[in-house]
Formats: structure tokens, C-alpha cells, sequence
């Protein structure tokens, strides 16, 4: 009985040690050992000690034809929403929410794994939120309230960078964040 | 011994005898309703009862669904849904563009009729369930109406989560319409009618603008159907602890569209730091 009053404390204090290692490890891990990179590799952005940090190049994106933003992720506009909600008023999400919100997914797991990748993926996020009246509003507000939550989750990154977005919000995108 | 196993043991066994009861369980249309659509509803709920929350989710949602549990969004369900039939459409086949459709307000044309323009022989709308008919002669009847899209394999399910959520709403009633307002819900002029009117099975409106302008697809008034949908959908896109990335982002997707469903002033009636509370009653309740 003695004997395991030590040994269960000692235990505890090694199972606690290896889970701060391990998690300092996850979160100092380079981009490129993260699996989650693909995701948003054709918007890679400089580290954060670089004055350069806010800009992208055009060549990090994915400028198409289909996607002049050249954001990762598509933005639906308002047009196709209509189409879509006209033909069924009351058949639930649109599928063109559904599939915006099916690639907004694996971004924000991915922008949640480190203060690198919120980092990154900040300034995707802002711009969406910042696009015009064309761009769906519910895409532009998920968006913003994406953006918000990761400069609350990496404060010392990203709260400044919150404050900002959030006093340049269009009014409309500006009502739905104090929403939701 | 055997007293501190009992002990041990009873709280585990009450634990799972509640968890039992505590899941929303409704009666299905086992003629219309094919085996895929009634197990998919089952795993929905299923996964509506795994939900977790923090216990700081947003003071409307507690008001709302009085508790901040999962126990309590399915509470609220049962008091509200009792029949799941099928949503058919002209030809007598299961709807194609439909999640799902509460019948309730069909009881508001009848009501009109029997008890305000006093027709003789008016029955209550009688909707096919089964090898009989349930009759829609009051609002928490409950019989929601099934339609083919909640099949739709692009749907996810805190969509569909949400739908129950909105749907089980339009069985509340909390006071009959004056006849004025009924005059004009017969007329098909929701627009027209009080906010204290179309609570009474929570009416929709035609939307005023946007992509769904002229379909009647938005709440005017306070704690309706898309409300809510929107105070589920946020609740778990805020404050649910063991919901994935992808259930919090569809929850969101979710919780941004009932809001762009919302009139403006229902918009700023949400935003008050103290809300007044919704009257979750039927009318049956103060009599």
C-alpha cells in the first residue's frame, strides 16, 4: 500500500511530462511536417518576424479562372445562392453553403494545429470576410466569425489583428459576427 | 461488500436507464416510410443525444430549450414531434426538395372555419399515417412530414439536426389568433398579420429582400421557427465540447443561414442583453 502511494504520484508526473513535451513538440513542428498543409499550400506566407508577413504574392495563390480571388477556398456568390434557394425554399442548406462550409472544415482544423498556421491562414479568412456584397453574405460571415475565433484562440498572433478585421467589417457582416 | 458495490454500481445503472429515456423516440409511418430514412432518423437523434455543451452556452438557447443540455433540446422535441409520416407530393410520392414539414398550421384553416365562421360539418385535416389517418386537430398533434431531400447524401446532419429543431417549433401555439389575423392566415396574407398572430404555429413570412425575396421563408417575429434553428446551430458551433471541426463549421453554415431568415427587427430583438422570455405554451395549457 505504501508502495504504490509513491509510485502512482511519480507515474502521474512522467504521464504529464510526456504530454508537455509532446504537445510542445506538435506546436513548434515545421510547416512541412504538418499533413495539413496541402490544404492551403498555394497560400503560403511568409513567417511572422518578416515585415513582409500581411502580403501575398500572386504567384502563393490559386488565381483560376474560377476563382479570380485566388483565395484556397471558392466564395460562393449571391447569384447561385438564389438559384439554388428559389428551386427549394425549404430543402435545408443550399448545396452551395453546404460545400462552402465542407472546405472551410479542414482549414480550420488545420489553422487551429499551430500559431504558424492561423498565421497563415488569417489573412484568408480577413479577405473573405472583407469581399464585396457579390460574395455570398452567410460565406462572408462565416468568414469573419472563423477569423475572430482564431485571433481569440492565438491571442499574442492574432488579436490585433482581430480588433482590426472586426472595426472594418461591412455593417451587414458586421450584424451577423454580433450574432453569432 | 455487497453494500459498496451496490452503491458503486446503482449510479451507473440509473445513468444508463436515464440516457435510455431520455432520447427523443417518435412513432413512424411504417408504410411510407422506407427502413433507410426511419434509420437515419434514429442515427440522427442518436447523435442529437451524444451532444455535449459547455455549461456557459448562450443564455437565449437556455431560455429557449430551458437547460443548456442535450437532454433538454430533446425534451423540447418530444413535447413538439409525435408522428413521422411521410411529406408526399401531388403524386403521392415522398416530396423531392423537402427535409421535412411540421402539418401544424393546417389546424389554423380549420380552426377558422369550425370556430369563427362557424361551418357545420368541418372536420380536422386528416393526414394518412400508416394503415390509418392522424387527425390535425390541434398543433402539438405533432406529425412532421418527411421529405426526400433528408436523404440527400450532400446533407449533413446538423442540417437535418437543425430542421427538427425549426420544425418541432411550428406545434406551438400559445394563444389562438384573433379573427382578424385569422381571416388573413386563411387568405394566405402572413405578412399582414401580428407578430402575436403568427406565433400561433410560428407562421413564416415572405422575405423582403435577398435571395428568397417574396418567399414566404422568414420569421417576423421574436423566438420562431428560424430562431430556433439559429440558437441550436449556434450552440453548437459556440459551446459544444465533443463535436467535430466539420459539425462546428456545418452548425455555423447553419446558424448564418435561419439568421439571414430573420427580419431585421427580430434581428435587434435578439441582440437585447436581456431577453424576455419565450412562451414555449399551448394554448391548452391556460385554459
Amino acid at each position: 500500500m505504501t508502495m504504490s502511494k509513491k509510485i502512482i504520484p511519480a507515474v502521474l508526473a512522467v504521464v504529464i511530462a510526456i504530454a508537455i513535451y509532446v504537445n510542445e513538440r506538435r506546436t513548434a513542428a515545421p510547416r512541412d511536417e504538418n499533413p495539413l498543409a496541402q490544404v492551403t499550400e498555394s497560400a503560403a506566407i511568409s513567417s511572422a518576424n518578416s515585415p513582409s508577413e500581411s502580403k501575398q504574392t500572386a504567384a502563393s495563390r490559386e488565381e483560376t479562372a474560377d476563382n479570380p480571388s485566388g483565395l484556397a477556398f471558392e466564395l460562393p456568390d449571391t447569384q447561385t445562392y438564389r438559384q439554388q434557394v428559389a428551386a427549394h425554399p425549404h430543402g435545408g442548406l443550399p448545396p452551395v453553403l453546404r460545400e462552402f462550409s465542407r472546405k472551410m472544415a479542414p482549414l480550420m482544423e488545420s489553422a487551429h494545429e499551430s500559431e504558424a498556421r492561423a498565421r497563415e491562414i488569417f489573412p484568408q479568412l480577413e479577405q473573405c470576410a472583407l469581399s464585396g456584397a457579390s460574395a455570398l453574405l452567410q460565406a462572408r460571415s462565416i468568414c469573419a466569425v472563423n477569423a475572430l475565433d482564431l485571433s481569440n484562440s492565438f491571442p499574442d498572433a492574432l488579436s490585433k489583428k482581430g480588433r482590426d478585421l472586426r472595426a472594418k467589417l461591412p455593417p451587414e457582416v458586421a450584424e451577423m459576427v454580433d450574432l453569432l | 461488500m455487497f453494500r459498496v458495490s451496490c452503491l458503486k454500481t446503482l449510479p451507473v445503472f440509473l445513468l444508463l436507464v436515464s440516457s435510455t429515456l431520455a432520447r427523443a423516440e417518435f412513432v413512424y409511418d411504417t408504410v411510407k416510410l422506407t427502413p433507410q430514412i426511419r434509420a437515419l432518423i434514429d442515427s440522427d437523434l442518436k447523435a442529437l443525444h451524444q451532444l455535449k455543451f459547455r455549461p456557459d452556452v448562450a443564455p437565449a438557447f437556455q431560455l429557449f430549450f430551458k437547460g443548456s443540455s442535450a437532454e433538454d433540446i430533446e425534451h423540447y422535441l418530444d413535447e413538439r414531434i409525435h408522428y413521422i409520416g411521410a411529406d408526399l407530393d401531388d403524386q403521392g410520392e415522398l416530396e423531392a426538395s423537402s427535409f421535412g414539414a411540421n402539418y401544424a398550421p393546417s389546424f389554423l384553416r380549420y380552426h377558422y372555419r369550425s370556430q369563427v365562421l362557424l361551418e357545420k360539418d368541418v372536420s380536422a385535416p386528416l393526414l394518412s399515417f400508416s394503415e390509418d389517418t392522424i387527425a390535425i386537430s390541434h398543433p402539438r398533434v405533432g406529425f412532421m412530414g418527411i421529405g426526400l431531400a433528408y436523404l440527400d447524401e450532400d446533407s449533413t446532419l446538423m442540417d437535418r439536426l437543425d430542421t427538427w429543431v425549426h420544425e418541432a417549433r411550428h406545434s406551438d401555439c400559445a394563444h389562438i389568433p384573433s379573427h382578424t389575423d385569422l381571416a388573413l392566415i386563411v387568405r394566405n396574407q402572413n405578412q399582414k398579420v401580428s407578430p402575436e398572430g403568427l406565433a400561433c404555429t410560428h407562421l413564416h413570412v415572405p422575405c423582403q429582400s435577398g435571395g428568397l425575396k417574396g418567399e414566404l421563408a422568414c420569421d417576423a417575429h421574436p423566438w420562431g421557427a428560424y430562431s430556433a434553428g439559429y440558437l441550436f446551430s449556434k450552440a453548437v458551433y459556440q459551446s459544444c465540447t465533443n463535436c467535430s471541426q466539420k459539425d462546428r463549421q456545418d452548425a455555423l453554415a447553419s446558424a448564418t443561414e435561419n439568421l439571414t431568415r430573420l427580419t431585421s427587427r427580430v434581428k435587434h430583438f435578439m441582440k437585447m442583453p436581456k431577453l424576455p422570455a419565450p412562451d414555449m405554451s399551448s394554448f391548452d395549457d391556460h385554459e
